[in-house]
C-alpha cells in the first residue's frame, strides 16, 4: 500500500511565472492579450518551450521551431525562456507547501508533489485541503490541476491525465487503469514502442504476462506499471529543509558596552562563517538584529559586493555601521541574531601564492571599506571602454565591481586627464588640416613653439546623438610658454559651417 | 602636373575587409586621374578579373598583384613583371590555399623565396617598427635587391611626420626605396561606415562592441595625386616609385593566352582533323550512307566556323567524356548554347536532331563576339560522381578544376548581418526578414514595416536599412561552382590560384563563370540530372525484363499516343511539365509535336509571364487572334512562335533586328540578363532598347513589353536550346510513362528524390493506370523496386511491381542487400531469417513497422512483437536449434515454459493507413480520406472528383492532404495549393489577402477544408478559395483513439502522413 500523495500541476508555469514577477515588478505583463510564447536555443535553433492560450488556439506547440511557429503566427511575441528562474520559483513554491505537509518534493518540470498521509485530517479531510490548496495557486495566477491518489505516480497520473480529483476505493484501479499509457512516465523510446505495438491504455498492458513484457522492455515497465497500481514500490523522495543561515547568542547578563556588542558579534560572524562554509555559500546580504532588554529591535542591514563568508572581511564592515548607527543599548540587550538572509555559491578557494591574489583581493577589501564608509555608490574607479572617441574611451563604474574585459586603446599620445567639457579656444591654422601656429585661451593669445598632428577621429556614427557631430583633428602643441596641450579642431575647413578649435587636455 | 599610381588596394573580394567593388575602385582611380591602380588582395586573385575588364574598358592602367599576408613575416605586396612572375605567383598562392583549409591560405617566407623570381615586392611595415622589423627588412634587402620597396603610410593618427621619418631613416640605412600607399580599403570616404559593419561582421561582435577593431577615420580611400603629393610632401621619390613599378610590371590578364587541352586523334591526327573524322563516323552512325543534304550542308559550316575559331579541341573534349560517360552506361545529355549544333548531334552529344528544330549554330558559337562555346553536359544524378572523377583522372588535378561562384549577399542574408552588426534583437530581425520574399532589391517599403510592428522611423533601424541596401551584392566567400569544369593545356595553377572546396577531394579556381568568359576561358559544366536516372532504371528494366534494347535517341519519335495523354494533362511524373502550372498549360496549348514541346517548356517561365506573353500566344494558337508580325524583319524572328517572342534568344534577335543593337551590344544585353542581380545592369539597356524600337517604327507598347520580357528572363531566361534539350527529355519519359507504365513507376521510384510529387502521388498515378503495385516483404522485396510477373489467372498483362526496400524510412541500403544475399531459399519463420541474415534486432523491427512480413504469416503488430522478444544479435545455431523444437517457435521461451499468444490490440484499417504512412510515406490499403468519407460527407464535402462536375460559379466545400503549396514570384502573392483525396487532387487558388488571414491555416494544416468558388478555364479547374479550415484533428479518428485528444497526439499523427512540399 502506498502513501496518499497529492500531485499539484502547474501546466502554464513558466509563463504564468513570468506574469507574476512582472506583477511584483509593477510593469506590465508580458505581450499582454496578444499571441505569446517562450523561446529557448536547441541545436541552433530557436525553439519555443511555453505557449500561453492564446498561441496555442492558433496552432503553435510547444517543440517547434520559431521559424515555423512565425510561419503560421507572424505576430508571435517572444522572450527567452529561463528555466533557472522557473526552477528556482517552482522549488520556492514546494517549500511554499510545507504548510500542508513537512514531506514535499519537486516535480520538474512543472508539478509539485505532497506526501499527506496523516495531514489531511488537520485540514479537514483530503476534499478540503485539496480546494484549499487549489484556491490559493490560483489566486496567486497559477493554472492548477490537483489529485490525490495512493503513491506519486498514480497521483501525477490522474492530475495531468484524469483531469485531477481524489482518488480512492475499490474503483481507483479501474480509473487509473483507463488512463493513456503516457500516464505510466516511460522513456519515450518505450512509449513509441508501444504505441506502435497498439497499447494505448495502462489497463492494456496490464492483462498481459509481466514476464512477456520484462522480456521486450526490461524492468522499467512492469515497475511502473505496478507501482501505478499499487502492486509495488513507490518511494517518495521529499526535498529537504531549506538552510537558514542563522546564528544566535543569547545572553546571561545583558550587555551594554560597545566592547561587548563586538565581541558577540565576532563570536556570531565566526558561527555563521562555519555554516556558509558547509553549504559552499558566501553571504550577499546580511541581517544583524539586536534585542532589547525592553522589546526594542535594533537592526543592521548589510549588503556586499561579493559573496563573503570570512569574519575579516565581514568585521570591519559591521564595525563601520556600528560606528555610524549608534546603536542606543538602553538597558542593555539580551539577545543578537546575525543571518545570511541572501548567499550566493562560494566554493572555497586555495589560497594563491602569488603575489597577485592578494593584490586582487586587498583591493577589493579596499573597495568594500570604502563603500561601506563613504557609500555605496560613491566609490568608483576608472574602466577601459573600447572607443576611439578619447572622452569615451573611459568610464567610472562601481568600485566594488569585478573588472570587465575592456583593454585601453593605445593611448600614450594621449593626456592622462582631460576636461570635463572641451574649452573652445580661437587658433590660427593652416588649411586644410595644418596644426595652429596660435592660439587664444579665454583671450589670452599664445604663440605656438611646437605642434605635432594631426590624429584624425570620426564620429560614432552609429550614434543618435553624433548625427551631427563632425569630425576631430588633433594636435599636441607647445606654447612658447612651456604650457603642453591637446587641442581640437571640430569639423573640416571648406563645410558649410565653419571648424570650431577647443581645448581637451594638458599634458603636466 | 602631378601624377600618382595606387598600388596596394583591398577591394571586397578581401571578404569583409574591403568595402569597395574592384569596378567601382577602378572607376574612381581613373575619375582622379591616376596612372594606375593596382589590386593586392589578401592572399587572393579572386577580384583581378573584375578589375581588368572594368579597366579595360576605361582604359586604365591596371596591375594584378596581391598582399602575401604571412604566417611568419610582415605583410608583403607584391605584383608579377611578367607572365612567367605571374605563373610562378599564382602557383604560390595554389601551395599556400592547398595545404590550409578552404578560404585559408597559409604561406610561410620560404614559400615567398622559392617562387620570388621576377616579382616586385613592397613590405609593410608594422604600425610601431621594431627592432624585429628591422633585421628582417635588412635581410629581404639582400634577397630583392633592386625590386623591394618600404611602404610608407600616412596613417592621421598624430605622430605621422615623426613615424615617417623613422621609416625613411631606416630605407636610407638599409638603402631601400620607399613607396607612399595609402592602404586604400574603399573607393570613397563615406564607404567607412560600411567598412566598420564589415569588420564587425567579421569580428563577430556589434558595433559598440567593436572599438579598437574600427578605424578611427575614414582616410583609407582613393586620394587625387595632388592629396597624396600633399600628404607625402617630403617624400617626393616615394610618390614616384609607383610609377616606376607601373613601368616595370608589363604583364596584363590578356596575355593569359588559354590553351585548350589537345588530346590528338589515334593516327597522330590535329584536333580539326580528328573532329572532322570523328563527325563522318557519327554521320556513318546516325544516318547510314545517306546524310541529308541539308544536315551535310549544316555540318560543312558549322565545322568550318569551328576551325576558324580554333574549337575543334573543345567540341573533342565535351566528346571524351560523354564518350566516357556512355561506356560506363551513364545516361547524359548536353544542352547549352552550342549543344543543340549538327556536330553535336553526330557526335551523340546531343539528341534533338537539328533536322527537327530550326536552331541558328551561330546564334551560339559566332565568329564576331569572340565568346567561347557553352555546352552543359547533364548525367544522371546518381552517377555523377563518376564523370567527375574521370575528369580528375583524365586530365589530373593539375590541370582540371571546377569554378567558383562567388557567393554574394542577398536581401536576406544582408539584412540579417547588418542587423545583428548594428545590434537589433533576434524579433526584429526575424520580422524584418520576413517582409522579404526571395530576391528582392527593392527598399523595403515603410509600409511594410509597419505591418509587422516596426517602426520605420526608428533610426537604427534606417541605419540597419541603408547599410544592408548598399552590402547587397558584396562578395562574402567563394563557394564550388555546381559541375563548372576549368581544363586546360598548361598546369592550371599558373592560370589562376587553386583552392580546396568544402567537399573532400575537390578543388576549386578562384574565378567564377563570368571571369573565365572574360578572360575566354573554356568551360564545361558537367550536371546532374534526376530525369536522366529514372529515364536509364527505365531503359535497363525494358531490356531486362521486355528484352527490348532503348536508348535516349531511339524511342520512337512523334507518337500521337504520348501527345494525346499530354494533351489531358496526365503528366505526374513526365520530366519539366508535371507542374501544376503546367499541367493546367497543357490541355490549353494541346501540344501536338516536338516543337510544341519546346515552348511548352518555355513558356510557363517566369520570363514569359512577367511579359505577358503567355496569352497572346495561346490566343494566337487557338485562332482566336490572327498572326501577325510587327514587321517584315521580325517576321523571321518569331515566325515560329506566332510572332510572341517566349525564348531568350528572341530577344537578343529583336534587340539587334528591331532595336539596333550590334551583336556585342546584344551579348551585353544577354550578360546583364544572366547577372540581374547586379545592380542597373539591366537598366542601362532599357532607353536604348525602347529609343531604338521607335526609331524604327514600332509601338512604344510592343518594345516595353519586349524589354518587360527581358527583365523576366533576368529572373529565369530560358534559351531555346536549353527548352529543346529539355522537351526531348518530356518526350522521352511521356513515352514511357503511356506505353509502360509499370516500367515507369519502378524506374521513378528508384530515382528520388526528384520531381515535383512524392511516391505516395507517383504510386497512386501508376495504380490508376493499371499497374499493380505490391507491398514490400522481406521474400519479395529487393533494395530497388522491382516488376515481377503479372499475378493470378485474370491478372493484368503488364508486369506487377513489387516496392523496394529503399521505400522504407530507415531501412539501409547495405541491410537490404545481407537480407537478399541471404535469401536463397525462403525463410522458414522469423527467427530463421534472423538467423540466416544477421540483420539486427533494430533493423527487423523497422521491417516490421513497414509491415514486410506478411509472407510469414505475420502482422504488424505481432511481427514487431515477435521482434521485439529477439535477442540483439541473432542466436548462435544450437540455440536456435533447442528453440526450433518447441511450437510457436515465433516466440522465444519464457522461464517457466511457453508465452501465451499476446492480446495485442488489433489495428483497424486506419492504424494501418497511419503506420504504412509512417515507415513507407504510401499505403497501398486506403486513402486517409476515404476512410474519413462518411464525416466528411455529413459534413457536405465534395470529393476532388466530385468537383469536376460542378458548375462554374458554385460555392463549394472540398477537404484533403496538402500535398504542394507553391508561391511563385510571378504570382502577386498568390499561393496554389494542391490538396489530394482519395479521388484525385483539387487545385486551390489562395489569394495573397485570404492568405495573410488564413495564414496560420495554410501554413499549419495536413487535413485542410477549403470553401470556395469553381472556376474553370477550358478543362482546367480551379477552386478559388474563400475560407480555409484545418481539419488536422480529424485524422485522430484514423486511429479511433479515444483517449483523449490532446493537441500533440493530433501532432504525432499528422507527422506520420505525408506533408506538402513548397516550392517557389
Amino acid at each position: 500500500m502506498n502513501e496518499r500523495c497529492l500531485s499539484l500541476w502547474l501546466p502554464e508555469f513558466p509563463i504564468e511565472r513570468m506574469r507574476r514577477a512582472a506583477r511584483r515588478r509593477g510593469e506590465p505583463p508580458p505581450a499582454a492579450g496578444r499571441p505569446f510564447a517562450l523561446v529557448a536555443e536547441e541545436g541552433g535553433r530557436q525553439r519555443i518551450t511555453a505557449i500561453e492560450a492564446v498561441a496555442r488556439r492558433r496552432g503553435i506547440r510547444p517543440g517547434m521551431a520559431l521559424a515555423d511557429a512565425r510561419a503560421v503566427l507572424p505576430e508571435l511575441r517572444t522572450r527567452p525562456a529561463e528555466p533557472a528562474r522557473d526552477a528556482a520559483a517552482l522549488e520556492a513554491l514546494a517549500h511554499w507547501c510545507r504548510r500542508y505537509s513537512p514531506r514535499v518534493a519537486v516535480d520538474a518540470p512543472a508539478g509539485i508533489l505532497l506526501e499527506i498521509t496523516g495531514c489531511s485530517h488537520l485540514f479537514g479531510g483530503e476534499t478540503r485541503l485539496l480546494e484549499d490548496l487549489r484556491d490559493r495557486l490560483e489566486r496567486f495566477g497559477y493554472t492548477v490541476s490537483a489529485a490525490i491518489a495512493d503513491g506519486a505516480l498514480a497521483a501525477r497520473a490522474w492530475a495531468r491525465f484524469g483531469g485531477g480529483g481524489i482518488l480512492s476505493g475499490p474503483g481507483a484501479r479501474g480509473r487509473l487503469e483507463e488512463l493513456p499509457i503516457a500516464a505510466l512516465r516511460l522513456a519515450p523510446e518505450l512509449r513509441t514502442r508501444l504505441r506502435r505495438l497498439g497499447f494505448r491504455r495502462v489497463g492494456e498492458l496490464a492483462r498481459l504476462p509481466r514476464a512477456s513484457l520484462r522480456l521486450r522492455f526490461g524492468e522499467s515497465v512492469t515497475a511502473r506499471l505496478e507501482a501505478m497500481l499499487g502492486e509495488g514500490e513507490d518511494p517518495f523522495v521529499p526535498l529537504p529543509e531549506p538552510q537558514r543561515f542563522l546564528a544566535r547568542l543569547s545572553f546571561a547578563e545583558p550587555v551594554i558596552r560597545r566592547a561587548a556588542v563586538e565581541a558577540a558579534l565576532d563570536r556570531l560572524l565566526g558561527d555563521l562563517r562555519r555554516r556558509l562554509e558547509r553549504a559552499e555559500r558566501g553571504a550577499r546580504e546580511l541581517r544583524l538584529r539586536l534585542l532589547r532588554l525592553d522589546g526594542a529591535v535594533r537592526e543592521i542591514l548589510l549588503a556586499t559586493g561579493r559573496p563573503l563568508r570570512d569574519p575579516d572581511d565581514l568585521a570591519p564592515l559591521f564595525r563601520l555601521r556600528l560606528d555610524r548607527e549608534r546603536l542606543d543599548p538602553g538597558f542593555g540587550f539580551e539577545l543578537m541574531l546575525l543571518e545570511a538572509t541572501v548567499t550566493e555559491p562560494l566554493v572555497a578557494r586555495q589560497a594563491s601564492l602569488a603575489q597577485t591574489a592578494a593584490e586582487e583581493s586587498a583591493f577589493a577589501r579596499l573597495m568594500e571599506v570604502l563603500s561601506q564608509r563613504l557609500g555605496r555608490g560613491r566609490v568608483l574607479r576608472p574602466e577601459p571602454v573600447e572607443s576611439h572617441l578619447p572622452e569615451r574611451a573611459v568610464r567610472p563604474i562601481p568600485g566594488g565591481a569585478p573588472p570587465a574585459a575592456g583593454r585601453w586603446l593605445v593611448t600614450a599620445r594621449r593626456p592622462l586627464r582631460l576636461l570635463a567639457r572641451p574649452l573652445p579656444i580661437g587658433a590660427v591654422a593652416a588649411v586644410p588640416d595644418g596644426p595652429p601656429r596660435l592660439i587664444e585661451i579665454e583671450g589670452r593669445a599664445c604663440r605656438i613653439r611646437h605642434a605635432e598632428g594631426p590624429e584624425r577621429i570620426l564620429p560614432e556614427w552609429w550614434r543618435v546623438e553624433e548625427t551631427a557631430a563632425r569630425l576631430r583633428d588633433y594636435y599636441r602643441i607647445v606654447t612658447e610658454a612651456g604650457a603642453a596641450l591637446w587641442v581640437f579642431r571640430e569639423g573640416a575647413y571648406g563645410e558649410p559651417s565653419s571648424p570650431r578649435w577647443k581645448l581637451h587636455g594638458r599634458f603636466d | 602636373m602631378l601624377v600618382y599610381a595606387e598600388l596596394q588596394v583591398t577591394s571586397n573580394f578581401s571578404f569583409l575587409r574591403g568595402a569597395s567593388h574592384p569596378e567601382e575602385l577602378v572607376e574612381r582611380a581613373r575619375d582622379l586621374g591616376l596612372a594606375g591602380l593596382a589590386l593586392t588582395d589578401r592572399n587572393s586573385f579572386a577580384g583581378l578579373v573584375r578589375g581588368h575588364v572594368k579597366a579595360r574598358e576605361l582604359g586604365l592602367r591596371f596591375l594584378p598583384g596581391v598582399r602575401l599576408d604571412l604566417e611568419d613575416a610582415p605583410s608583403l605586396l607584391c605584383w608579377p613583371s611578367d607572365r612567367a612572375a605571374y605563373a610562378r605567383l599564382s602557383t604560390l598562392l595554389t601551395l599556400g590555399k592547398r595545404r590550409a583549409p578552404k578560404g585559408r591560405c597559409h604561406l610561410r617566407l620560404a614559400d615567398v623565396l622559392d617562387h620570388a623570381e621576377g616579382q616586385l615586392f613592397a613590405i609593410l611595415p608594422p604600425e610601431e617598427p621594431d627592432a624585429l622589423f628591422r633585421e628582417r627588412l635588412g635581410e629581404l634587402a639582400g634577397h630583392w635587391r633592386g625590386r623591394l620597396w618600404l611602404v610608407l603610410h600616412h596613417l592621421h593618427r598624430g605622430d605621422d611626420v615623426a613615424r615617417m621619418e623613422r621609416l625613411a631613416g631606416l630605407a636610407r640605412e638599409l638603402r631601400l626605396p620607399l613607396l607612399a600607399t595609402n592602404d586604400v580599403h574603399y573607393h570613397v570616404p563615406e564607404r567607412r561606415r560600411l567598412q566598420d559593419v564589415l569588420t564587425c561582421i567579421r569580428e563577430r561582435c556589434t558595433i559598440e562592441e567593436a572599438g579598437g577593431r574600427l578605424f578611427a577615420n575614414a582616410e583609407r580611400h582613393l586620394r587625387s595625386p595632388a592629396e597624396m603629393a600633399r600628404l607625402f610632401a617630403g617624400y617626393p621619390e616615394a610618390l614616384s616609385a609607383g610609377l616606376e613599378i607601373l613601368e616595370r610590371c608589363r604583364f596584363s590578364l590578356d596575355q593569359l593566352a588559354y590553351d585548350y587541352p589537345v588530346r590528338t586523334g589515334t593516327a597522330g591526327r590535329g584536333p580539326q582533323e580528328e573532329l572532322e573524322y570523328r563527325v563522318r563516323q557519327g554521320l556513318r552512325e546516325r544516318y547510314g550512307g545517306e546524310v541529308p543534304a541539308e544536315v551535310a550542308a549544316r555540318i560543312r559550316h558549322e565545322l568550318a566556323l569551328i576551325a576558324e575559331l580554333g574549337y575543334a579541341a573543345y567540341f573533342l573534349t565535351v566528346h571524351d567524356i560523354v564518350c566516357f560517360a556512355r561506356s560506363r552506361g551513364i545516361l547524359c545529355q548536353g544542352r547549352g548554347s552550342a549543344a543543340n549544333s549538327a556536330v553535336c548531334f553526330v557526335l551523340g552529344i546531343t539528341n534533338v536532331d537539328p533536322a527537327r528544330m530550326d536552331l541558328l549554330f551561330e546564334r551560339f558559337v559566332s565568329a564576331e563576339r569572340g565568346e567561347p562555346p557553352d555546352i552543359d553536359v547533364d548525367f544522371e544524378h546518381e552517377r555523377r560522381e563518376e564523370v567527375i572523377r574521370y575528369i580528375y583522372e583524365t586530365y589530373g588535378r593539375e590541370h582540371a578544376a571546377l569554378a567558383a561562384t562567388v557567393i554574394r549577399y542577398r536581401t536576406r542574408s544582408a539584412l540579417r548581418d547588418v542587423g545583428k552588426v548594428m545590434g537589433l534583437s533576434p524579433d526584429t530581425l526575424d520580422a524584418l526578414t520576413r517582409t522579404v520574399w526571395g530576391i528582392e532589391r527593392r527598399p523595403l517599403d515603410p509600409a511594410r514595416l509597419r505591418e509587422v510592428g516596426l517602426d520605420p522611423g526608428d533610426r537604427r533601424l534606417r541605419l540597419t536599412l541603408e547599410l544592408a541596401a548598399e552590402l547587397l551584392d558584396f562578395p562574402r566567400h567563394l563557394s564550388q561552382h555546381v559541375g563548372g569544369f576549368v581544363i586546360a593545356e598548361s598546369p592550371l595553377h599558373e592560370l589562376v590560384p587553386i583552392e580546396n572546396a568544402a567537399m573532400e577531394g575537390r578543388t576549386v579556381v578562384e574565378w567564377d563563370k563570368d571571369d573565365l568568359e572574360a578572360l575566354g576561358m573554356l568551360k564545361i559544366d558537367i550536371l546532374a540530372l534526376g530525369m536522366l536516372s529514372c529515364i536509364r532504371r527505365a531503359f535497363d528494366l525494358l531490356r531486362e525484363h521486355y528484352g527490348i534494347a532503348m536508348d535516349l535517341a531511339s524511342v520512337p519519335a512523334e507518337d500521337p499516343a504520348v501527345y494525346a495523354m499530354l494533351c489531358e494533362a496526365d503528366a505526374i511524373g513526365v520530366f519539366q511539365v508535371e507542374s501544376r502550372a503546367q499541367m493546367s498549360m497543357l490541355p490549353r496549348l494541346r501540344p501536338r509535336c516536338f516543337y510544341d514541346l519546346v515552348i511548352e517548356v518555355a513558356i510557363v517561365r517566369p520570363g514569359p509571364i512577367q511579359g505577358d506573353m503567355v496569352h497572346p500566344y495561346l490566343r494566337r494558337r487557338t485562332g482566336r487572334e490572327p498572326v501577325a508580325y510587327p514587321s517584315r524583319e521580325l517576321e523571321a524572328v518569331l515566325g515560329r512562335t506566332l510572332g510572341v517572342p517566349l525564348f531568350q534568344e528572341q530577344a537578343m534577335k529583336i534587340a539587334m533586328v528591331a532595336a539596333g543593337f550590334t551583336a556585342a551590344e546584344a551579348d551585353g544585353l544577354r550578360r546583364a540578363m544572366a547577372a540581374f542581380r547586379r545592380r542597373g545592369a539591366l537598366d542601362r539597356y532599357r532607353a536604348r532598347f525602347v529609343d531604338g524600337m521607335l526609331a524604327r517604327g514600332y509601338a512604344r507598347e510592343f518594345a516595353e513589353r519586349c524589354f518587360r520580357q527581358i527583365e523576366g528572363f533576368g529572373y529565369y531566361g530560358f534559351p531555346e536550346s536549353h527548352a529543346a534539350s529539355f522537351a526531348h527529355l518530356v518526350y522521352v519519359s511521356a513515352w514511357l510513362k503511356r506505353h509502360w507504365p509499370e516500367v515507369f513507376c519502378a524506374a521513378i521510384l528508384n530515382a528520388q528524390p526528384m520531381g515535383f510529387y512524392a511516391p505516395a502521388q507517383l504510386v497512386r498515378d501508376a495504380r490508376e493506370h493499371g499497374v499493380e503495385v505490391r507491398p514490400v516483404d522481406v521474400s519479395h522485396s529487393f533494395w530497388d523496386c522491382s516488376l515481377e510477373p503479372p499475378g493470378g489467372r485474370r491478372g493484368p498483362p503488364k508486369m506487377a511491381v513489387r516496392l523496394g526496400f529503399r521505400m522504407i524510412k530507415g531501412f539501409r541500403e547495405e541491410e537490404a542487400r545481407r537480407l537478399v544475399a541471404a535469401r536463397h531459399r525462403p525463410w522458414h519463420d522469423l527467427a530463421d531469417l534472423h538467423r540466416r541474415s544477421g540483420l539486427s534486432r533494430t533493423a527487423l523491427e523497422v521491417l516490421a513497422e513497414a509491415d514486410a512480413f506478411r509472407s510469414l504469416g505475420l502482422d504488424r503488430r505481432r511481427a514487431l512483437w515477435a521482434v521485439q522478444a529477439l535477442s540483439e544479435a541473432p542466436l548462435p545455431l544450437f540455440a536456435h536449434a533447442e528453440r526450433r523444437r518447441r511450437p510457436d517457435s515465433d516466440a522465444p521461451p519464457v522461464e517457466g515454459g511457453e508465452e501465451p499468444r499476446p492480446l495485442l490490440p488489433e489495428a483497424s484499417l486506419g492504424e494501418e493507413v497511419v503506420e504504412d504512412h509512417a515507415r513507407l510515406r504510401l499505403s497501398l490499403r486506403a486513402h486517409p480520406l476515404a476512410l474519413l468519407r462518411d464525416t466528411l460527407h455529413r459534413k457536405g464535402v465534395i470529393t476532388a472528383r466530385g468537383l469536376l462536375e460542378r458548375a462554374p460559379g458554385e460555392r463549394v466545400t472540398t477537404a484533403g492532404l496538402v500535398v504542394v503549396r507553391q508561391r511563385p514570384g510571378s504570382a502577386g502573392g498568390i499561393v496554389f495549393l494542391t490538396l489530394e483525396d482519395e479521388t484525385g487532387f483539387a487545385n486551390l487558388v489562395v489569394r495573397a489577402k485570404l492568405f495573410e488571414a488564413f495564414r496560420p491555416v495554410l501554413m499549419g494544416a495536413r487535413l485542410l477544408a477549403a470553401r470556395g468558388r469553381i472556376q474553370r478555364e477550358g478543362t482546367v479547374l480551379h477552386l478559388v478559395a474563400e475560407r480555409l479550415f484545418d481539419w488536422t484533428p480529424m485524422l485522430l479518428r484514423l486511429v479511433e483513439d479515444t483517449t483523449g485528444p490532446t493537441p500533440s497526439r493530433v501532432a504525432a499523427i499528422a507527422r506520420k502522413l505525408p506533408e506538402g512540399r513548397n516550392f517557389r
